[in-house]
């Protein structure tokens, strides 16, 4: 059924070729037949036609010559019978029906001619017999009228009696050779009645007058039959029989004619729709040809923006001998496509798409390839071109282009990876990935440190490490002194957690963010609460405990902590240092927490104040008792100016607002003589002391 | 008077080709014509077993019968006198009446009619396929194992096609091979002025047409004629004309064997055909003329 659905036209094509073929093979047999029949047939009939009339001939012969050969007659009839059988042979009633039964009416008509001869045969015997007699008999009685007169004994009557029976048998002569009963001389009474007186003639009377008998009797019977055989009533059958066939044989050779040119039209029919297959085919062909391009375009190239694709860098990039990648990426598209739609996003991309290719194009040697939903690479010989100015063109060219998108004006930032080194397009995600960590640099090279396996590895390890140590319960708080710069005195401990890892202890600070990725956080600030709880509840002395937005989020997590801090002894000497971050996006929450957390006569610390997501309205919204300034900033102002007004600006904030402030990271005498000389109230550091297990 | 003298000098002319010589051979299958042989004097085809076609067709007798009318099965007479079989093949009809169309359909004649040999077809077929060396014979001519009645009756016709009596005196002197006597050239130019030849022509020198026997005077005992088959009228007494080839071999003659003597023959046909009584020398000399006729006899040792 598929397969005939398939080759449909060839096998209707096919059938009617069969058709065709076989129509001409049988027409032409059938055609070849038919005339070979009725022309033997038409020329037997002639042949036929020609064995009567020498019939015919040979009958009128033996009618006018005295002496013939009857054999000849035979042989004529002979030859007609076996011409009648001949034709008989061809079986020509199907052929033929009418003409085949006149045909066999002329048989019948042949069987009575022959009949006849017979009889004629008889009769001309007969009378050729009589004839012959007569003709001696004749001489005889000259002799006897000449002897009358030789011996002057000439009777008058016995002269005309002579003459008469002279005029009689010439008369029958004539008549015979005539063929015409008309010119015999019926009349004999006289010869018949004369009674000579030579006894002689007497004689020759009366044998003449017996011959006369029979060939009286015979001769109109003769005559009679000659006629009826030398008619040509049998002939004109058997000529209307072959005119007949020969008119039929015509008209059928016209339909023969029609019916050829039936044929010939079907050929040519079949001839076209042959060439109309084949040209259709051809067609095919070439269509196939065209879709197969675009297909191959379409594996080569993108579909949106009509760059090269990745299977297309894949194939490229193994043409050139030190290949180098930069993969540009739309900074926070994401975004852009959730405010705008993606529709437009498309849209942007495409613009962006034409804006490089333009940029490639007029500035290197490189190819231009869409790499991923919005990451753009740019292929080129490393050897050409320096990757880093490279990239800084195509951040600069584009940052400060406007694209328009359906009157929305949208200007971009770029983040750029670059890869040197193969794998290319790993090489340079990783890179890509890394400026999109580091929000200062939107630049970056791939170099093996970035490449974030070994990250994964490490992450691996440490996660282990945190996940054995808060089973182990290996996790201990260590205190750092917090002086007051007024006057060096230690009023308070900042509890910073440690753990131990092969026996040695380190600082939690690279275990953190796994912690958070891990939901081990909790754990490890509850650990904290605890331990600095037991250590600290008995003694005098003041402590802060970290607590990230994260954790006050977590309701069972402030829950167990208020259960463990509820008497007002610890309560009061605790002091919570919140560390801001862009996570904060309750505001209201915070609030209520720190709100309550005041209430129970804790102390709330702003940690890493300066760096990041630091905002001024926030502090004044809190509530807050301490701004903890980033260590980052305290490490700089010495030489950096930029960091000491933000340091000095924020103390005089603060002071301003009624809130102390507290310097990190302070490791040196100059440092701690610029707190001084700022106003800053309180310092950690190095300089004071180092996180201690035991106070 | 020269205008009839003109008219039969003119025809006259003719006479002569009006008898054609036989040909000196003639084409018959020889196989086909032996095993016809070996049926042809085979007695056992008949009804009594006694009576073969050569019981009334004997070479010594001219291969006709010496008897008035021939003696067939248990003793029964014929009706006719039996003619000869020799180039019967060139008459265009065969029997007296010439009921039979040619050889092979004359064979069933004597082998049906009940005073001659009085067999039918199965009976006659009965017979021969229960004799071994037809059997084979047939076997190997006509490829068959069962033979048919007419396959019987066309190797006897092939047997007797070959039965022709070439180069007689007269077929000789048409070539030019011989001279006539002077009483036979009598006897020819009396054979063609008394109009003999007007029946007896062609090769078989008669065989070519019907005739009445007693044209001028009436013939009485007319037997066996042409009107018992068309019941015409004017066929009472009308006969196949008889061949003269070897006619003083085949005395008797006529239908009914009533001539003795080829003289006796000569003179009543004079008499009943032309009225007149033809005198001895003009007998003398017509005999002589017949018995030119007389050929080369059949050898059947060509068949052993």
């Amino acid at each position: 059924m598929n397969f005939y659905k398939k080759y449909r036209n060839i096998i209707e094509i096919g059938i009617l070729g069969f058709i065709v073929i076989f129509s001409i093979l049988y027409f032409n047999s059938y055609t070849q037949n038919y005339l070979l029949k009725s022309e033997k047939i038409i020329t037997s009939l002639e042949k036929l036609r020609a064995t009567e009339l020498r019939l015919n001939y040979e009958i009128l012969k033996s009618n006018v010559f005295l002496y013939y050969d009857n054999d000849k007659i035979i042989r004529a009839i002979k030859s007609m019978e076996e011409d009648i059988n001949d034709i008989l042979r061809f079986e020509f009633n199907n052929l033929f029906p009418k003409d085949y039964n006149e045909f066999l009416t002329y048989k019948q008509m042949t069987y009575k001619k022959v009949k006849y001869v017979y009889t004629f045969q008889t009769y001309n015997s007969a009378l050729k017999n009589s004839i012959i007699f007569f003709n001696s008999e004749l001489n005889r009685l000259g002799n006897i009228i000449f002897e009358e007169i030789r011996n002057n004994k000439l009777n008058i009557n016995d002269y005309i009696f002579y003459q008469k029976v002279n005029s009689f048998v010439t008369s029958l002569l004539l008549s015979k050779n005539a063929i015409d009963t008309d010119l015999i001389i019926n009349n004999i009474s006289f010869i018949k009645n004369y009674t000579s007186e030579n006894p002689k003639i007497n004689r020759f009377k009366n044998l003449f007058m017996i011959h006369t008998d029979v060939v009286l009797k015979t001769y109109p019977k003769y005559i009679k039959l000659l006629k009826k055989i030398i008619d040509e009533k049998a002939l004109n059958k058997l000529k209307q029989i072959k005119n007949h066939i020969f008119i039929i044989e015509q008209k059928k050779i016209k339909y023969f004619k029609y019916f050829s040119y039936l044929l010939i039209f079907f050929v040519i029919l079949i001839v076209l729709l042959i060439a109309v297959l084949l040209i259709k085919r051809e067609k095919d062909k070439i269509k196939l040809k065209k879709t197969l391009n675009k297909l191959k375009n379409i594996i080569n190239l993108d579909y949106l923006t009509g760059l090269l694709n990745r299977m297309k860098f894949n194939k490229d990039v193994k043409k050139i001998d030190n290949p180098a990648l930069l993969i540009l990426n739309i900074d926070r598209f994401k975004n852009f496509n959730d405010i705008y739609g993606s529709k437009n996003g498309d849209l942007l991309l495409k613009k962006l798409a034409q804006h490089i290719t333009k940029i490639a194009h007029e500035h290197i040697n490189a190819k231009v390839y869409r790499l991923g939903s919005d990451d753009f690479g740019i292929l080129y010989e490393k050897n050409l071109y320096d990757s880093m100015k490279l990239a800084f063109l195509f951040k600069q060219n584009i940052e400060k282009t406007v694209f328009k998108i359906k009157n929305i004006n949208v200007e971009i930032s770029i983040s750029i990876g670059i890869a040197e080194i193969k794998p290319l397009l790993e090489n340079a995600d990783i890179a890509l990935k890394a400026t999109k960590k580091d929000r200062r640099r939107s630049i970056l090279k791939y170099t093996p440190h970035l490449d974030i396996r070994n990250k994964i590895k490490e992450n691996i390890k440490k996660y282990n490490v945190l996940f054995n140590a808060l089973k182990k319960n290996d996790i201990y708080p260590y205190f750092q002194p917090i002086i007051r710069l007024k006057d060096n005195k230690i009023i308070k401990y900042e509890v910073l957690a440690r753990i131990k890892n092969d026996d040695k202890i380190e600082s939690i600070v690279p275990y953190l963010e796994i912690a958070k990725e891990n939901k081990l956080y909790s754990e490890l600030t509850l650990m904290m609460f605890n331990k600095a709880y037991d250590y600290l509840k008995d003694k005098d002395i003041k402590f802060s405990l970290n607590l990230s937005i994260e954790d006050i989020m977590d309701y069972d997590l402030m829950k167990k902590v208020f259960n463990k801090y509820k008497e007002d002894d610890i309560l009061k000497k605790v002091t919570f240092e919140i560390l801001e971050s862009e996570a904060i996006d309750d505001y209201e929450y915070i609030k209520n927490f720190i709100n309550i957390a005041k209430r129970k006569n804790i102390k709330i610390a702003l940690d890493d104040f300066g760096s990041g997501y630091s905002n001024f309205a926030h502090i004044l919204n809190l509530n807050i008792d301490f701004i903890k300034i980033d260590g980052s900033l305290i490490k700089k102002i010495l030489c950096d100016n930029k960091s000491y007004q933000i340091v000095k600006m924020i103390t005089d904030f603060a002071k301003r607002n009624g809130i102390k402030t507290v310097a990190e990271f302070v490791e040196d005498e100059k440092t701690h003589n610029k707190l001084i000389e700022i106003g800053v109230d309180y310092a950690q550091g190095y300089y004071y002391g180092m996180p201690q297990p035991y106070i | 008077m020269k205008k009839i003298f003109i008219l039969i000098f003119f025809n006259l002319l003719f006479a002569d080709s009006m008898i054609k010589p036989i040909p000196e051979k003639i084409k018959y299958d020889r196989q086909k014509a032996k095993l016809g042989m070996y049926l042809f004097t085979d007695p056992r085809l008949s009804k009594d077993k006694k009576i073969s076609c050569m019981s009334c067709h004997k070479p010594s007798e001219g291969w006709a019968d010496k008897r008035k009318v021939s003696i067939g099965v248990f003793g029964r007479k014929g009706r006719v006198n039996s003619p000869t079989v020799l180039n019967a093949v060139f008459n265009f009809r065969q029997f007296w009446n010439g009921r039979a169309q040619d050889l092979k359909e004359q064979v069933f004649g004597p082998l049906h009619s009940n005073f001659e040999m009085d067999m039918d077809k199965k009976e006659v077929e009965k017979t021969v396929n229960t004799i071994g060396v037809y059997k084979k014979l047939f076997k190997k001519i006509y490829h068959t194992d069962y033979i048919t009645a007419d396959m019987i009756a066309d190797a006897i016709a092939e047997f007797e096609k070959s039965l022709i009596t070439p180069d007689c005196k007269f077929d000789l002197y048409l070539k030019g091979k011989a001279k006539l006597t002077p009483l036979e050239m009598k006897g020819k130019i009396l054979f063609k002025s008394y109009g003999c030849i007007t029946c007896h022509n062609g090769v078989n020198i008669g065989g070519n047409s019907f005739q009445k026997m007693g044209l001028i005077i009436s013939y009485k005992n007319c037997i066996d004629d042409r009107y018992e088959i068309t019941h015409n009228p004017a066929d009472r007494c009308v006969y196949k004309v008889p061949t003269l080839r070897n006619i003083a071999l085949t005395a008797p003659y006529f239908h009914d064997g009533s001539a003795e003597t080829l003289k006796e023959a000569i003179k009543k046909m004079g008499y009943y055909n032309l009225g007149i009584e033809l005198k001895s020398d003009e007998i003398n000399a017509i005999e002589a003329f017949l018995k030119t006729f007389t050929g080369k006899q059949p050898d059947l040792g060509k068949f052993r």
